[in-house]
Formats: C-alpha cells, sequence, structure tokens
C-alpha cells in the first residue's frame, strides 16, 4: 500500500515514496515506560474496605518470593505504599531518639545517671498495657492509637517525676529512708495523680462513643492506656524502690489498691524489670539513696552475688503475687503479692 | 522515543537534588516524564532545576525536535 502513495518532489513531479525510502514490517513496542532510566512495568492496586495496607504490602512480598523472579529484575513499591514502608523505618528510630532525649533531659535534671532510668523504665510495662487494651478492643495500631500511647507515656512519665520528685527531697532534706521517702511521696501526689488519669480516661470517652472517625479510634487507645497508666503507677513504687535497694515494704507503698488486680496482669514483666533494674544499681552506686541508706546496700550485696537465688527469688515472688500469697526468702528479703493485704 | 529523546533527558534530571521517583513512559512521537520531588524541595527551585537540566540536554537531543521539551 505504501508502494501507491507519491509525494510532490522540489522538481514538481511526483515521485513514489520507495524511490527514496525502505520499509519493512516488524514488531516494536507502543510504549515505553521506564522508573529512574530503567525499563519498568508497574502495577496499581486499591485496599478493600477494611483491609490495611501493612497485610497489603506483606501479601505482595509473599508473592513477589513465590514468583523468584530473576536477580535483574527488582521490585519497589511506590507512592501510598513506599511511603508506608518510609515510615516503619523511621518509627522505631524516632522513638529510640524520644527516649534518649528524655533520658538526657531528665538525667541533667535530677544530676544522676539512676534515676531517669527509673523513671523511664515505666515505660515498657505502659507500653504492654496499651498494646493489651488495643487488643482487648480489638482496634488497630493505627496512627491515632499511637497518638493515644504517645498521650499515656506522657502521662505516665509525668506521673513518675512527680512522685520520684517528691521522694528525692524528702530524701534529702528530711533525711527520709528511700523506702519511707517514696512511701510519702505517693501518699502525697496520689490526689494529682488520680486527677490527670481520670482527666484523661474521661476526657476520652466522648471520643470513644464516636463512630467511623479517626478521633473513635483516638479514644479506643486513649482511655484503656489511662486506666492502664495506673496500673504502671504500681509498677513505678516498685521500681523506685529497688532502685534503692530494699523490696521488703513495697507493697505497702502503693497507694492504688484498687488498682491491684490490673497490675497482676503484668506483674511478671514488672519483676523482670525490677530484677534488671537492681543489677543496674549494682554496677553504678551513684544514686543518692544508696548512699542515703547504708543499710539498703546491706542488703543488696547478697542478693546480687547469688544469681541463681535472685532468678528463684523473683518466680517466687512472681507466683506469689498471681496467687495472692507471701513468699518469703533469704533472711533480710521479703516480698508480697499484690492482692494480699 | 525512548532512547533518543527520554534517556537523555532522564540522564540529566537524575542528577537533580531532591529527587525521590522518576517515571517516563514513552510512545510513538511522544514521551513524557514525571518527576516527584522530596517534600522539604521549595517547588520553584525544583522547577529552575528541572529547566537547567533540560537546557544541559539540549545538545544531547535529536537536532529536528519539532519543539524544545516543555
Amino acid at each position: 500500500m505504501l508502494n501507491n502513495i507519491y509525494v510532490n518532489s522540489s522538481s514538481g513531479g511526483p515521485v513514489p515514496l520507495s524511490a527514496f525510502t525502505h520499509f519493512e514490517s516488524g514488531t516494536a513496542p507502543l510504549a515505553i515506560n521506564r522508573q529512574g532510566q530503567f525499563p519498568s512495568v508497574t502495577i496499581s492496586f486499591n485496599l478493600a474496605p477494611g483491609a490495611a495496607l501493612g497485610e497489603a504490602t506483606n501479601a505482595i512480598e509473599k508473592v513477589q518470593k513465590e514468583l523468584a523472579m530473576p536477580l535483574s529484575v527488582q521490585a519497589t513499591f511506590q507512592g501510598a505504599a513506599a511511603a508506608f514502608q518510609a515510615s516503619l523505618k523511621n518509627e522505631v528510630w524516632l522513638l529510640l531518639a524520644a527516649v534518649v532525649a528524655v533520658y538526657i533531659v531528665l538525667g541533667v535534671l535530677y544530676e544522676s545517671y539512676i534515676h531517669p532510668i527509673t523513671i523511664l523504665s515505666t515505660l515498657p510495662s505502659a507500653g504492654v498495657g496499651a498494646i493489651l487494651a488495643l487488643l482487648l478492643c480489638r482496634s488497630e495500631l493505627g496512627v491515632v492509637a499511637l497518638i493515644g500511647i504517645i498521650l499515656l507515656i506522657g502521662i505516665v512519665k509525668k506521673n513518675a517525676i512527680m512522685m520520684i520528685d517528691f521522694a528525692l527531697d524528702a530524701e534529702r532534706n528530711e533525711h527520709k529512708k528511700p523506702v519511707d521517702a517514696i512511701y510519702q511521696a505517693c501518699l502525697l501526689r496520689f490526689r494529682p495523680i488520680m486527677m490527670t488519669t481520670f482527666a484523661a480516661l474521661f476526657g476520652g470517652l466522648p471520643s470513644r462513643s464516636a463512630t467511623g472517625s479517626a478521633l473513635s479510634y483516638a479514644g479506643h487507645s486513649a482511655s484503656p492506656s489511662s486506666a492502664v497508666c495506673s496500673l504502671v503507677r504500681c509498677s513505678r513504687c516498685i521500681q523506685r524502690q529497688s532502685s534503692t535497694s530494699s523490696l521488703i515494704d513495697w507493697r505497702r507503698s502503693s497507694p492504688a489498691r484498687a488498682q491491684r488486680n490490673e497490675a497482676r496482669m503484668v506483674f511478671l514483666r514488672l519483676r523482670r524489670h525490677e530484677l534488671s533494674f537492681i543489677k543496674g544499681q549494682s554496677a553504678s552506686r551513684t544514686d543518692s539513696s544508696a548512699r542515703a541508706r547504708p543499710a539498703g546496700e546491706g542488703i543488696s550485696a547478697p542478693f546480687i552475688r547469688r544469681p541463681i537465688a535472685t532468678v528463684l527469688l523473683t518466680a517466687a515472688v512472681a507466683l506469689a503475687g498471681i496467687v495472692g500469697v507471701s513468699a518469703t526468702a533469704d533472711g533480710a528479703f521479703a516480698a508480697s503479692g499484690f492482692s494480699n493485704d | 522515543m525512548a532512547s533518543a529523546v527520554a534517556a537523555p533527558l532522564e540522564r540529566q534530571f537524575a542528577h537533580m537534588a531532591g529527587l525521590t521517583e522518576m517515571t517516563s513512559a514513552s510512545y510513538l512521537g511522544f514521551t513524557s516524564i514525571t518527576l516527584q520531588f522530596d517534600l522539604s524541595r521549595n517547588i520553584d527551585g525544583a522547577a529552575r532545576d528541572v529547566q537547567a537540566a533540560i537546557n544541559a540536554a539540549r545538545a544531547n537531543l535529536p537536532s529536528n525536535l519539532p519543539q524544545n521539551p516543555t
């Protein structure tokens, strides 16, 4: 057909197209798509209602592995999925950086390496409580739930700071024993801590009843979380006292007896913190409370030198906490469960 | 189009700062290149960079382009 096409030459006469061109039939790409200078194929997807982006990307990665594509073929996520993966990568570092920053600021505030750890050690149990609450409510750990957890962390840390501030003051100025100091601080700060706890709790309730909005998720995570933070207060008493190397009276120092049933739930976990904390204490004796109470050191020293006994004792104490009976061991050391008084 | 027009342009674009994604689609007589920049990148500065990259790539483009890339 192209043989029949004539074009006008500059001299005026028609010239067949085949006189100065040559043509053949073959295959050629209709379109070439490239991504960053490399040829690419893009597969787009939309999420079904209620499906999470994380599940979708996991499913896609699974299929990609099953395909066993040659090494020269690379697959990456683009758009929202890529942003999601990048945010996952950053989140861990962001949280770590936040914890480090808080440690530095608190360390400057208390002029101590130990007290910030005492306060920060409430964080894992707070996180566990929040995640348990999310599991109970069958909510997803979305961005809004994360905001709720951040709120919880703020409340928990504020409570810890309030109590330890008072305890340190009592130790330094009234020369009280660490155990008595934290006990007094617990009693004194019980009311403001309860005020903030319930303010956060009831503040989250209205948004909890909302449906279909992002706010309802915030309520879902925030209100159980703030309930959990009262539980964490118990743990803080324990940890503070473990920092003073004396566990004898820790059950007395927890003023929130109503919360003890909740606390039992994460009791094992708290015990573990306590144990690791005692070890940290033995490494650095810069703690003012340890100086203030040489008798406390006398208790902790044999305690640390017997790791097996420590583990056994911790297990025994944890068991006691669960079944609510007293466990007494190692002469100078006695501990009781949450519910036996 | 892909090798004669898109490739020289893409080579220049690849040097730009703050570029996160570059996709191109080449058809018969037509190439479209989409550039995505980092959110922190100022859009006016990015536009200037793109224009400079087009000017730099101009020498490597076919001399009989009906119009300059826009």
